[in-house]
């Protein structure tokens, strides 16, 4: 059985995307991925509860997309995680809902690749970044895959981005057959560099 | 009177039978009107005089007068602008050579060259009726074939001044003073005639003038008055009379008819009554036409075409091939694309109506013999009938290239106001709507019946068209065919029904978005299956009850929860009393609702009260157990140092493990979505 992918889509002004308006697409057109655009169901962030727990149960792998806004997820990400993984149903006493399933980040950066490596820059990578939501999934019983990113996202060239959109694509693939390429995965600094290491450029 | 009736009777019946018999074959109606004149015509069925024709004739000109009449009313004065290059160059360079060529292929077969410039000048028009016509009938008016043949067709109608001026100088034989008479057009014209050049110079501006004053300051105000009476046929009456009126006038001045109800309708364009206007007088302009085209076909004179037959087919041929090859050139200048060039030389190669009238003139003024001028007008006749044939020929050609139409259709928008939103009512509810989108750029056309409305939001800038949108020919006058979305705010509920059925029916692609007025017109307007209704006090009023929570001491943030949940029970609550109320239906909250919708609606109310309280309840244990910010850590999941190494965050343990809430007893997704109030607030 192929996983199931959930889709936690937040971009909150995807008029003016790039990178995420057209990753979108192709995860709407992805048999195996359900997207589910937050900002679009909910656009006063008041979130069906219910609904996005359904959601949960039905899926194998959960991905969060956004692009990171103050090193961080846009707001309706940590709404959703404050309303939505309650006690007794994602962590604690009563239902473990998502116990044993897949938790990944896709995200993209506007600061270029050097800027988000460790000790340089910002001091800290992407995944370093995203530990509390790595914690989050930890505490939920998720097994945690490290994040897809593309970094320079307003200035990337053509060429370029399109490369990152079939590796994007290609991940989306993969996850299907998951639990095979969770042990390469698990300790990169983000999938990219391990997934493809043949493919990966330095955004110069 | 009866003989009369029996004639008209006659020809509306001819139109009945052929008309739609053309279009189911695709000739188009045009084509169909004219073969309808031939067959009743005194050479086929002879159920109309040789007499009768040219009387008809003459009447039924007041068809193209009103058809440029609602041309104006398309035209806004700033577009009009615009076209003044096209106008100008393609129009007067069309004049020129058009004549010139003409002239010479006169002067070949031997008239003097006077008479060979009257008819290079008169065979240099085209016929607006036909042409406009045939391309708002294909839908190519607005593309760039279309509106350059408009351009041309407009510089046309003016040339006609001038060349009705020259006509008598031209007279061979030199008989300088004009022996038209005059007493034919009445006794203005008669009179003008007699006066010193200058002075008809001023008449003729002043009458101008009065046309521009008329449709630009007082046509509203009269409008106004008018619609404020509600009688729509009084409405219709004034529109009627405005046209006719702006015709004899111009008539009398020595211009010509259709340009001055052009100019007229041009000045209306930006008028708020500009739909209505239309609508009341599009359906006479279209019998009117119609006969006009009729008798066109019936004038075919077989007698004189039996006699020489060869000649005038020469001529005719001569007539549509020079044509053909001026404009095409032209177009070609202009830089038309291939597909356009030859559907602009198309459609405009024949001779056009005015050549009946200026021939006439030219033979009264013994410019032109009377056996060539009924020859040319045979021939003229003749080269209308072709249009619609080549038409034809041009659309296989067209097919067979498998070019689709669709380049040729481009360019909408731009000669009529087709906005992607028509917004019915504007009162204050759909006022918010409006505003909302255009503030976001979105134009928006907007309809309303209410006199005082639309002056009022005159004063405040906003462009109201007065008009009842119940009517399925309002909404396509309002650009219905190419909107997305209908936004109904109507004052009655049966012309909102009326409304939501118009648009399935007539406009079925139009999302369709509508104010309720309370629950159970919403019931309704679930019943029609309208893309969006919003019933009109709920989300001002919980706006309202949530800054009432707050007065009563709730946190704001508690209080927008509160009122956000109630939306959506209360929305919830709505679909489902609706299958109660759709099995025993009432029809108003005044009549008396079945008991079992009142006992349903009790329940419903008492569930949604109580999930509301228990929450508030809920809130105050959550508040102290409120695990969702520091979690506890389950013990199966193990710190891998080597996995994280920057910040490892370690989430402490939380002494206090009591047991957790359960939730599942408010089962309702509202009750479930405030479980989290206290973690929010903390």
């Amino acid at each position: 059985m192929p996983k199931k992918v959930l889709c936690l889509f937040a971009h909150p002004a995807l008029h003016v995307s790039r990178v995420h308006a057209r990753w979108r697409e192709i995860a709407e057109a992805a048999d195996h991925v359900t997207l589910n655009d937050l900002y679009a169901h909910y656009p006063d962030d008041f979130i069906d509860i219910a609904r996005e727990q359904t959601l949960l149960r039905a899926h194998d792998v959960i991905l969060m997309q956004f692009p990171l806004y103050w090193f961080s997820t846009p707001g309706i990400l940590k709404n959703w995680q404050d309303v939505v993984l309650e006690y007794g149903f994602a962590f604690g006493e009563g239902e473990q809902a998502l116990k044993g399933k897949y938790f990944g980040v896709v995200t993209s950066t506007g600061g270029r690749d050097y800027m988000y490596a460790r000790g340089q820059g910002y001091r800290f990578a992407i995944r370093d970044y995203l530990l509390p939501i790595e914690s989050m999934a930890k505490i939920c019983g998720m097994k945690y895959i490290p994040p897809f990113v593309l970094h320079n996202s307003h200035q990337i060239d053509d060429e370029k981005f399109d490369l990152h959109t079939r590796n994007y694509r290609f991940y989306l693939d993969s996850l299907s057959s998951i639990q095979q390429h969770y042990g390469g995965w698990r300790d990169a600094v983000n999938v990219n560099s391990s997934l493809f290491n043949s493919k990966e450029e330095t955004d110069e | 009177m009866s003989e009369m009736l029996f004639k008209f009777a006659v020809l509306l019946l001819a139109a009945i039978i052929v008309v739609p018999l053309a279009k189911k074959l695709k000739l188009g109606s045009v084509l169909g009107y004219l073969v309808a004149g031939v067959v009743i015509g005194p050479y086929v069925l002879g159920l109309l005089g040789t007499g009768d024709q040219a009387a008809l004739l003459h009447f039924s000109e007041f068809g193209v007068v009103m058809m440029l009449f609602l041309i104006g009313l398309e035209l806004k004065p700033s577009f009009l602008w615009k076209l003044r290059v096209p106008i100008l160059g393609m129009g007067g360079l069309q004049m020129v050579i058009t004549t010139l060529v003409i002239a010479g292929v006169a002067m070949l077969f031997g008239l003097p060259w006077q008479s060979g410039l009257v008819i290079g000048m008169v065979l240099g028009l085209s016929s607006t009726a036909i042409i406009i016509q045939t391309l708002s009938e294909k839908g190519l008016l607005s593309g760039r074939a279309g509106r350059s043949a408009f351009s041309v067709l407009l510089f046309q109608d003016i040339a006609v001044i001038p060349i009705l001026a020259i006509l008598p100088l031209l007279a061979v034989g030199g008989i300088v003073d004009g022996a038209h008479d005059f007493s034919e057009d009445g006794q203005i014209a008669y009179w003008m005639s007699q006066q010193p050049g200058y002075l008809q110079f001023l008449i003729t501006l002043s009458a101008i003038a009065v046309v521009i004053v008329l449709g630009r300051l007082l046509s509203s105000q009269v409008f106004r008055l008018i619609a404020r009476t509600g009688i729509r046929d009084i409405f219709t009456a004034t529109a009627l009379f405005l046209v006719i009126s702006v015709a004899l006038l111009m008539e009398a001045v020595g211009l010509s008819a259709a340009l001055g109800t052009f100019l007229a309708g041009v000045m209306l364009a930006d008028s708020e009554y500009r739909h209505e206007v239309e609508l009341s007088i599009e359906p006479f302009k279209g019998i009117l036409l119609g006969l006009f085209f009729i008798s066109v076909g019936a004038s075919l004179d077989f007698d004189l075409f039996m006699n020489k037959p060869l000649l005038i087919a020469a001529l005719v041929v001569i007539l549509v091939v020079v044509k053909w090859i001026v404009l095409y050139g032209l177009a070609a200048s202009f830089r038309l694309n291939n597909s356009q060039r030859l559907l602009f030389a198309s459609v405009m190669a024949q001779g056009g109506e005015f050549a009946f009238v200026l021939f006439a003139f030219a033979s009264q003024n013994s410019v032109l013999s009377t056996e060539l001028t009924d020859l040319l007008i045979l021939v003229v006749i003749i080269s209308m009938l072709v249009t619609p044939l080549m038409m034809l020929a041009l659309e296989a050609i067209e097919r067979s290239k498998s070019i689709s139409s669709q380049p040729m259709q481009r360019d909408y928008d731009d000669i009529d106001e087709h906005n992607d939103v028509i917004i019915a009512g504007y009162g204050r509810f759909n006022q918010i709507i409006g505003r909302l989108l255009i503030a976001n750029g979105h134009k928006c056309t907007i309809l309303d019946s209410n006199p005082e409305v639309i002056d009022m939001l005159r004063r405040f800038g906003q462009k109201v068209f007065y008009g009842d949108a119940t009517r399925p020919d309002l909404l396509h006058a309002a650009g219905a065919e190419h909107a997305k979305i209908l936004v109904i705010g109507l004052k009655n509920r049966e012309q909102i029904d009326l409304l939501i059925e118009t648009a399935r029916k007539y406009f079925p692609h139009l999302k369709i978005i509508v104010r309720a007025f309370d629950r159970v017109h919403a019931y309704h307007l679930i019943e029609q299956k309208v893309d969006h209704f919003q019933r009109e006090q709920v989300s001002s009023a919980l706006e309202l009850g949530e800054k009432a929570l707050v007065e009563l001491g709730y946190h704001p943030y508690t209080a927008h929860r509160q009122a956000r949940i109630f939306k959506q029970y209360d929305e919830d609550m709505l679909q489902e009393l609706y299958k109660t109320w759709a099995k025993n239906p009432h029809n108003s909250l005044l009549t008396k609702p079945g008991d079992q919708y009142v006992s349903h609606s009790r329940e419903l109310q008492a569930t949604m009260e109580k999930v509301m309280r228990t929450d508030r309840y809920n809130r105050k244990l959550t508040v102290e157990h409120d695990h969702a910010w520091e979690p506890v850590p389950d013990e199966q999941i193990k710190v891998d140092k080597n996995e994280v190494k920057v910040g490892t965050a370690k989430a402490e343990k939380e002494a206090d493990t009591t047991t957790p809430l359960d939730h599942s007893k408010t089962d309702s997704p509202a009750a479930a979505a405030d479980g989290d109030e206290g973690k929010t607030e903390t």
